[in-house]
C-alpha cells in the first residue's frame, strides 16, 4: 500500500484527493447545497475541459517543456466551431474536421519549432498563443457568433447513462492518456526525453519526434475541451470566464509533475484539475473576485514549485 | 620546517552512506608545494572540495593557520584564505580580466561606483606577477587557455590566498606553457604561499612539488618529500594495480587473446572531421579489446562518439564488412552497437527515473508490440536478469537511478547496453569517479564480453586501466592515431611520451629513469 502511494507516477495525487475532501467539507458547512449530488456532478462538468487540456500540458511539462498556447487552441475552437456549426448538425464533420486540422497545424508548428529550430518552449507557445487569439478576433470580425450543434451541446451539457457527458468524455480520455504514458512505447520516450534528453537520444529515443508528437497531442487535447465547452456555452464567444493558460500550468505542477521534465505523471493533474475547480467554486460562494482568485493560483503555482524544490 | 596553512586531520567525508574520503590527515605548508596523486576516484577532488567549502566533511576537523574552522561556503573559504583553481576555470568570458579578478568585490569609489583606475591599476600589478602580459581591459573570451590559467591564478592572488589549489592545471597546456607555468608556481613558493598541486602527470608532480601525497580510495597511501619517492613507486602506491591485476589475471585466463587471424568486426577507414580527428584508420577484432589513449581533447572522445553515429565524419566505416555510417545513435543500436558515455549522469542515465525505466530505454521496441509494453512477470524478470548480470547491488527494479551510488550507475548505463545483445561495445572512461570495487566488477566484464566474441573499444585518460584491460593501446594526439602498442609489452612511459607527441624523452629524466 505504501508502495503504491510512493509511486512516482501519482504524483500528489493522494493529499490532493485528501485537500478536494477538505474543501468539499468547508463547502458544504457553507453552503448545505453544495454536496447534492447534482451540483457534485455539475463541479465535475466544470472541471471536463480543464481536465482535458491538462493532458496536454501534463505531456508538455513532462517533456521537459510546456504549452502556453492551450487556453487559445480552445478559444479558437469554440469561436471556428460554432461558426461552421451554426447550431446544425449536419455542419458537425466539417466542424470537426476543420478544427482537427486547425489544431494539428499549431501543434506541428509549436512541436517543430521546440524539437528542430530550438526555440524555448515558454516563448514559442506564448507567441503562438498571440498569434492564435489574434487569428480567432480576426475570424471572428471582433463579435464571435454561430451555435453550437445538437451533437456538441450533448458533448457540452448531456448527460449518458445519467453521468454528465462532458466528464465521461474526460473519463475516457483520461484512462487513455494514463494508458498512454505507462503503458506504451511513446510514454516511456516521452519521459525518458523529459528526463534526459541527452540520454534519450543517445539510447536510441528519437526526441525530436517525441516533441512534435507531444506538442500534437496537447493542441488535439486543448481542441477537444473546446468542444465541450462550447456545448456548454451554445455559442460562440471570445468571452471566457477561465484563463485556461494559467489553470493548466497550476493543476500540472499542484498535481506534482516537476518542470525539470521526466517526473510526476496524469493522475496528479487530474485530481488537481478536480480540486482548482472545488477551490473555485467555494470562493465563488464566499464571493472573492476574480483578480483575488488569480492571486490564488498564482499563489498555488509558486507553493507547488517550493514544494517541488524543496523535494529534490 | 613552515608552519603549516592549512591542516586537515581525521577528516572523512560520506555520499549517502558511501565512505569517499576515509581519515584524511594532511598539513599543507607556507612555502611549500604539496603534490596530490592518485587515480580518478581516489578522492583528490573531494578533498579539494572539502578544503574549499564546497563540502562539509562528516568527521574531522580543519585547522587555517592552526584554528580550526569550520569552512562554510566557498566564499568563505575565499576570505580565509584558499584559493581554488578549477579545470574550468570559473572566469566570465563576456567580462574582461580585471573585472573576472575583482568580481563582486570591486574597488568603488563615492556613491559605490566602479573605480576603473584603481581596477586596473591593481589588476596590472597581479598579472605582472604571473607574468601574464595582457591589458586588464581585455576580454576573457579573447585569451588562451594558457592565460585563463594564468589569469585565474591572478584572480587568487587578488584574495591574498594564502593556499592555492591547482587542479590539473597543466592538462590542456603544451610543453613550453606547462614550462612557464611551473615557474610560476616557484614564484608562489618562493613568495610563502602554499600550493597544492594536482596532476595526473606523475612526473610534473614530482618536479614541481616539495612533497606529495598519495591518495587511494579515499585514504591517505603516504605523505613523502619528492626527493625520496620514485615514479614507478609512486604509480604502485596510487594504483595498487598489481592487487587488481592478480584478481583479473586469475579470474580470466587470457590464452584466449585474439590473434591476428580473427576476423574484424568493425573496420575504420579515414574517418576524419574538419576540427576533431584526420585520417583515423584501424581495426577492430572479435573478442578484442582496443583502448583509445590521448590528453585531453586530443579528439579521442570524438573518434568514439562518431563512430555511434553521434557526430557526423567523412571517411568509411564498415562493421562485419558492410558499410555502417550511422546518422543517429538510434541507427548504431539497430546494428548492435552501443556506448556508453564519459558522463553518466548528464548522457547516461534518467536519474529521476526507476531502474527499469533506464535499463529498457533502448529496447522498447523488443519489449512491446504495436507500441504496447510488455510489463509481465517474464518482462520483470528479463530486466532482473539485466541487472544481475552487471551485478548490481539492488535486485529492485523500481529503484530511483539517483538513489544508487556512482558504481551501481555506471553499472545500470551498462545494463542498459547489455540488453541490446550488442557486438560492438563503445566505453569513455567506463570507471571515471567510481569506487574499487565496482571498477573490478567492470573490468571483468569487459574482459568476459570480449571472450564473448564482442569487440570492444575503450577510451580512458587512465593509462594504468588500458594496460590492465586492453589488448591493444590507440594513442591519439591532434586527432590522429600515432602510435599502437600490444598490452603486454607497452609500458607508462612509452605510452606517456606518445600521448605528448614526442619521440625524443623529452620528459623529466627523474621520472623517465624512474628514480634516482
Amino acid at each position: 500500500m505504501t508502495k503504491f502511494i510512493r509511486n512516482p507516477a501519482l504524483g500528489n495525487a493522494v493529499p490532493i484527493t485528501c485537500l478536494i475532501a477538505l474543501l468539499l467539507m468547508v463547502a458544504g458547512t457553507i453552503a448545505p447545497g453544495f454536496l447534492a449530488r447534482r451540483s457534485l456532478f455539475n463541479l465535475l462538468r466544470l472541471a471536463a475541459p480543464l481536465g482535458i487540456i491538462c493532458i496536454g500540458q501534463t505531456a508538455a511539462i513532462l517533456s521537459g517543456g510546456v504549452d502556453l498556447s492551450v487556453g487559445s487552441v480552445a478559444i479558437l475552437t469554440n469561436v471556428v466551431a460554432a461558426n461552421i456549426l451554426q447550431g446544425k448538425d449536419a455542419n458537425n464533420p466539417e466542424a470537426f474536421a476543420v478544427c482537427i486540422g486547425l489544431a494539428l497545424l499549431i501543434g506541428l508548428v509549436n512541436g517543430l519549432a521546440v524539437a528542430y529550430v530550438g526555440i524555448n518552449p515558454f516563448v514559442m507557445t506564448l507567441a503562438m498563443s498571440i498569434v492564435i487569439q489574434g487569428a480567432a478576433l480576426v475570424y471572428s470580425g471582433g463579435a464571435a457568433g454561430g451555435a453550437a450543434s445538437p451533437l456538441v451541446k450533448y458533448m457540452g451539457v448531456g448527460t449518458t447513462a445519467g453521468i454528465p457527458t462532458a466528464v465521461v468524455i474526460w473519463l475516457a480520455m483520461s484512462a487513455g492518456t494514463l494508458f498512454i504514458l505507462h503503458f506504451t512505447t511513446p510514454g516511456r520516450r516521452l519521459y525518458a526525453t523529459g528526463a534526459n534528453r541527452k540520454t534519450a537520444r543517445l539510447s536510441g529515443v528519437n526526441v525530436p519526434a517525441t516533441l512534435v508528437l507531444v506538442y500534437a497531442a496537447s493542441a488535439l487535447s486543448s481542441m477537444a475541451a473546446g468542444f465541450v465547452v462550447t456545448g456548454n456555452m451554445g455559442v460562440g464567444t471570445l468571452e471566457w470566464g477561465f484563463d485556461y493558460r494559467l489553470i493548466s500550468m497550476a493543476a500540472v505542477i499542484m498535481g506534482g509533475t516537476s518542470f525539470a521534465g521526466g517526473q510526476g505523471g496524469y493522475a496528479g493533474s487530474f485530481v488537481s484539475a478536480i480540486a482548482l475547480i472545488v477551490l473555485n467554486s467555494l470562493l465563488t460562494i464566499i464571493r472573492v473576485g476574480e483578480p483575488v482568485r488569480q492571486m490564488i493560483y498564482g499563489g498555488v503555482i509558486l507553493i507547488s514549485l517550493w514544494a517541488s524544490t524543496r523535494k529534490r | 620546517m613552515n608552519r603549516p596553512f592549512i591542516e586537515a586531520r581525521g577528516v572523512s567525508k560520506f555520499f549517502s552512506g558511501v565512505r569517499v574520503l576515509t581519515d584524511v590527515s594532511l598539513s599543507f605548508e607556507s612555502g611549500e608545494v604539496h603534490g596530490l596523486i592518485g587515480e580518478n576516484g581516489a578522492g583528490k577532488s573531494t578533498l579539494i572540495k572539502v578544503l574549499s567549502g564546497l563540502y562539509r566533511p562528516e568527521e574531522g576537523t580543519l585547522l587555517v593557520k592552526g584554528e580550526p574552522k569550520v569552512i562554510r561556503s566557498p566564499s568563505h573559504a575565499a576570505e580565509l584564505g584558499v584559493g581554488v583553481i578549477h579545470q574550468e576555470f570559473d572566469l566570465i568570458p563576456q567580462m574582461t580580466a580585471a573585472q573576472n579578478m575583482y568580481l563582486g568585490r570591486e574597488p568603488a569609489g563615492r556613491l559605490g561606483v566602479v573605480d576603473f583606475a584603481v581596477l586596473h591599476s591593481n589588476a596590472r600589478r597581479l598579472l605582472e606577477e604571473v607574468r601574464l602580459s595582457i591589458e586588464p581591459t581585455t576580454l576573457v573570451r579573447a585569451l588562451s587557455v594558457e592565460q585563463k590559467q594564468l589569469l585565474a591564478i591572478a584572480k587568487a592572488l587578488s584574495r591574498d590566498a594564502g593556499l592555492i589549489v591547482m587542479d590539473e592545471p597543466t592538462a590542456a597546456l603544451n610543453g613550453a606553457e606547462i614550462g612557464r607555468l611551473l615557474d610560476i608556481v616557484r614564484g608562489l613558493r618562493e613568495g610563502g604561499r602554499s600550493v597544492i598541486f594536482i596532476s595526473h602527470h606523475m612526473e610534473e608532480v614530482l618536479e614541481i612539488s616539495d612533497r606529495v601525497t598519495v591518495l587511494r580510495d579515499g585514504r591517505v597511501i603516504a605523505t613523502r618529500p619528492s626527493s625520496e619517492i620514485s615514479e614507478s613507486e609512486a604509480v604502485r602506491m596510487m594504483t595498487g594495480r598489481e592487487r587488481i591485476q592478480k584478481r583479473l589475471r586469475s579470474a580470466l585466463d587470457r590464452t584466449i587473446s585474439p590473434g591476428p587471424g580473427k576476423p574484424a568486426v568493425m573496420s575504420v577507414k579515414n574517418l576524419s572531421h574538419p576540427k576533431y580527428f584526420h585520417d583515423v584508420s584501424f581495426s577492430l577484432r572479435r573478442g578484442e579489446i582496443v583502448g583509445m589513449v590521448g590528453l585531453e581533447g586530443q579528439g579521442q572522445r570524438q573518434i568514439l562518439r562518431a563512430l555511434y553515429g553521434d557526430m557526423r565524419a567523412s571517411g568509411a566505416i564498415e562493421i562485419d564488412g558492410s558499410p555502417a555510417a550511422f546518422k543517429t545513435p538510434a541507427d548504431a543500436l539497430k546494428r548492435g552497437v552501443v556506448f556508453v558515455p564519459e558522463e553518466r549522469k548528464e548522457e547516461g542515465l534518467c536519474l529521476r527515473l526507476d531502474i527499469e525505466q533506464n535499463v529498457t530505454l533502448s529496447t522498447l521496441k523488443d519489449r512491446s508490440a504495436a507500441g504496447v509494453l510488455k510489463l509481465g512477470r517474464a518482462a520483470r524478470e528479463e530486466v532482473r536478469r539485466c541487472m544481475s548480470d552487471v551485478k548490481l547491488s539492488t535486485d529492485d527494479p523500481s529503484r530511483m537511478v539517483h538513489s544508487l551510488s556512482g558504481g551501481n550507475q555506471q553499472k545500470v548505463v551498462i545494463a542498459k547496453c547489455l540488453a541490446c545483445k550488442p557486438t560492438i561495445l563503445l566505453f569513455s572512461e567506463p570507471t571515471r569517479g567510481i569506487d574499487v570495487g565496482a571498477k573490478e566488477d567492470i573490468y571483468l566484464l569487459i574482459r568476459a564480453l570480449a571472450d564473448g566474441g564482442s569487440g570492444i573499444m575503450v577510451v580512458s585518460g587512465d593509462i594504468s586501466e588500458l594496460l590492465l584491460v586492453c589488448d591493444r593501446i590507440l594513442v591519439v594526439h591532434a586527432g590522429r592515431i600515432t602510435k599502437e602498442f600490444e598490452a603486454e609489452n607497452a609500458d607508462r612511459e612509452h605510452i606517456m611520451r606518445a600521448m605528448w607527441g614526442l619521440e625524443e624523452a623529452l620528459i623529466d629524466p627523474k621520472g623517465v629513469s624512474g628514480g634516482q
